[in-house]
């Protein structure tokens, strides 16, 4: 019937136009979100927007200064690495060199199921769990706080940590993990002085992607942290995400085209500009580490 | 033959889950010399030289039944990180650390936490693994910019800096070009002055070139153990005769 060379046609081009659709999708993201934001920005001089210390689009009298959110964001970001990072590599270096095979059939799926869970119901039992528990050690904390939002956001962005990293350390060459084991090294020697530094490309990308699921987590933030944009370095205190900002709108009944509404895509852009710089970022290190290497 | 004895096996058996990969093994290492295993591909040859220094305890599903004895003393009764500074491994692929020449040399005596200077023992063991002159003013760069066959006298290099009291080699050529081949070789029967070899091979040339004793495996059983010069001109076993007269395997 069909040659296989016209398969390979077909083939190739499916693909192709899957490519191209990724392609457009980007494109048009980028497409609506300069084009409201460049409305907003005629309306909002820029300065403004990036250095102002209010955020208050939907009261009188109204400010459009971002830092709170990008603060409230950053104080997530950084709370939840803290947990999620040192906890994930060690989970995936025991898991690697340590753990019999019948501990790693509980740990990994079990890590699969906390990730697979919804995230609102992290939000859920940030609220109703960790707050209640986190008010016996600070008896000032408030109902919505950044702490307990970090921490489930902290315990969301570990399986992908530990998995990754495990990926990352199964993939250095069984070879040199040998080479090392035959030199005597015990398991430390070899996980902590050949193996992670052999990974460390690949596992600082899984901190980077990890940490963009923390800038992009939403539902939990804002169900656990409030709706609250103050500039705050205390994580007891309600905050207010870039994220949940732009929940909070889409859920209110913010007319569209109103200064309100355009607010959404400004924060959006901001969003995905920040990210777009960290990824450059860890290109730029990737690059490097591999040339030291 | 005669000689102390180093490593010996008193009738072992190795399983892959179940599946025989060994059976009923008796050999003998001696001091000092050149013990060459030989023996058509999936023969057992690594599976043996492996659990001399137990890095098929890696293995899933692994299992020995018998003894395997070092100096006298059964290998599974001694700290396995201490057998392995004595009983040290050079691999079939070039393996050097992604770090530099030097400081793949330094890592084993590092964890170990050994006193001695460290330039010295650089140099030591580079020079025995006649790797020195090739290398002695580019020590700090990576080592995979060498080519393979300095790669692999690296990994000799890496070894001999344990100290080692054997060293065991699985088909250490067999990534390698004819020239740095026969440099191996060479190296091989310095060495064996201060070290006790345990040589996979299967190229038999090489095996009559460097060993004192050869092994013949056949499906997982040694069919004949002797000198090599009576293993390659006088075989007792129709196989074995077979074998390096290249009628199969
Ligand atoms: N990791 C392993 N798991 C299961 N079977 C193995 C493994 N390694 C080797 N074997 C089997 O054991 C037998 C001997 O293998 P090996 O010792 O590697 O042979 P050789 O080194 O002589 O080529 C072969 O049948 C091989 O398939
Ligand atoms: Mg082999």
């Amino acid at each position: 019937m069909f040659s296989s060379r016209s398969i390979d046609k077909i083939v190739s081009s499916t693909l192709f136009l899957c490519g191209l659709l990724s392609i457009l999708t980007t494109i048009g993201i980028i497409f609506a979100l300069s084009k409201e934001s460049i409305t907003f920005f005629s309306k909002v001089p820029v300065w403004e927007f990036l250095l102002g210390t209010s955020w208050a689009p939907l009261l009188e009298p109204k400010s459009f200064g971002v830092l709170p959110l990008v603060l409230g964001t950053m104080m997530v970001v950084f709370i939840s690495s803290i947990i999620a990072i040192p906890t994930g590599v060690a989970t995936a270096i025991y898991l690697s060199e340590y753990a019999s095979n019948r501990v790693k059939n509980i740990i990994r799926p079990s890590l699969e199921i906390l990730a697979g869970i919804p995230t609102i119901v992290y939000g859920y039992v940030a609220l109703t769990l960790i707050t209640p528990a986190l008010k016996i050690l600070f008896p000032e904390i408030e109902i919505f706080n950044a702490l307990s939002a970090s921490f489930v956001v902290g315990v969301m962005i570990l399986p992908m940590i530990s998995s990754l990293c495990y990926d990352a350390l199964r993939a250095v060459p069984r070879d040199l993990r040998e080479g090392a084991y035959a030199l005597g090294g015990n398991s430390f020697d070899v996980v902590a002085k050949i193996m992670v530094p052999a990974a460390a490309s690949r596992i600082l990308a899984a901190f980077i992607l990890a940490i963009s699921r923390a800038i992009g987590e939403t539902m939990a933030v804002t169900l656990a942290a409030g709706a609250n944009p103050q500039l705050t370095f205390s994580p007891l205190k309600s905050i207010q995400t870039m994220t949940s900002y732009i929940v909070q709108v889409s859920l209110g009944d913010t007319p569209v085209g109103g200064i309100e509404y355009l607010t959404c895509f400004a924060v959006g852009s901001l969003l995905f500009v920040m990210t777009l710089l960290m990824n450059s970022l860890s290109q730029v290190v990737l690059v490097r580490f591999q040339k030291i290497k | 033959m005669s000689g102390n004895v180093v490593i010996s096996t008193k009738q072992v058996n190795m399983f892959y889950s179940g599946k025989q990969a060994i059976k009923d093994v008796t050999v003998n290492v001696y001091e000092n010399l050149v013990t060459a295993i030989i023996g058509p591909s999936g023969c057992g040859k690594s599976t043996l030289l492996r659990s001399f220094n137990r890095m098929n305890d890696f293995v899933e599903g692994f299992s020995v039944h018998g003894d395997i004895l070092y100096r006298g003393q059964n290998i599974n009764a001694q700290d396995v990180t201490e057998l392995r500074k004595r009983v040290g491994m050079v691999f079939q692929r070039p393996n050097p650390f992604p770090k530099t020449i030097y400081e793949n040399i330094t890592w084993g005596p590092k964890i170990h936490g050994r006193k001695d200077n460290l330039d010295e023992v650089v140099e030591d063991s580079l020079k025995r693994a006649a790797l020195w002159d090739e290398v002695k003013d580019r020590l700090h760069s990576f080592a995979f910019s060498l080519s393979g066959g300095q790669q692999q006298r690296l990994c000799i290099a890496r070894t001999v800096a344990m100290k080692p009291d054997v060293i065991l080699m699985d088909e250490p050529c067999s990534a390698l070009d004819p020239k740095s081949t026969t440099r191996i070789e060479d190296l091989i029967n310095d060495l064996k002055k201060e070290y006790t070899i345990v040589i996979v091979t299967h190229n038999m040339q090489q095996a009559a070139r460097v060993s004192d004793h050869t092994a013949f495996f056949y499906e997982g059983e040694m069919v004949e153990f002797g000198e090599t010069d009576s293993i390659f001109t006088n075989p007792k076993k129709k196989q074995t005769e077979d074998y390096i007269t290249g009628r199969f395997g």
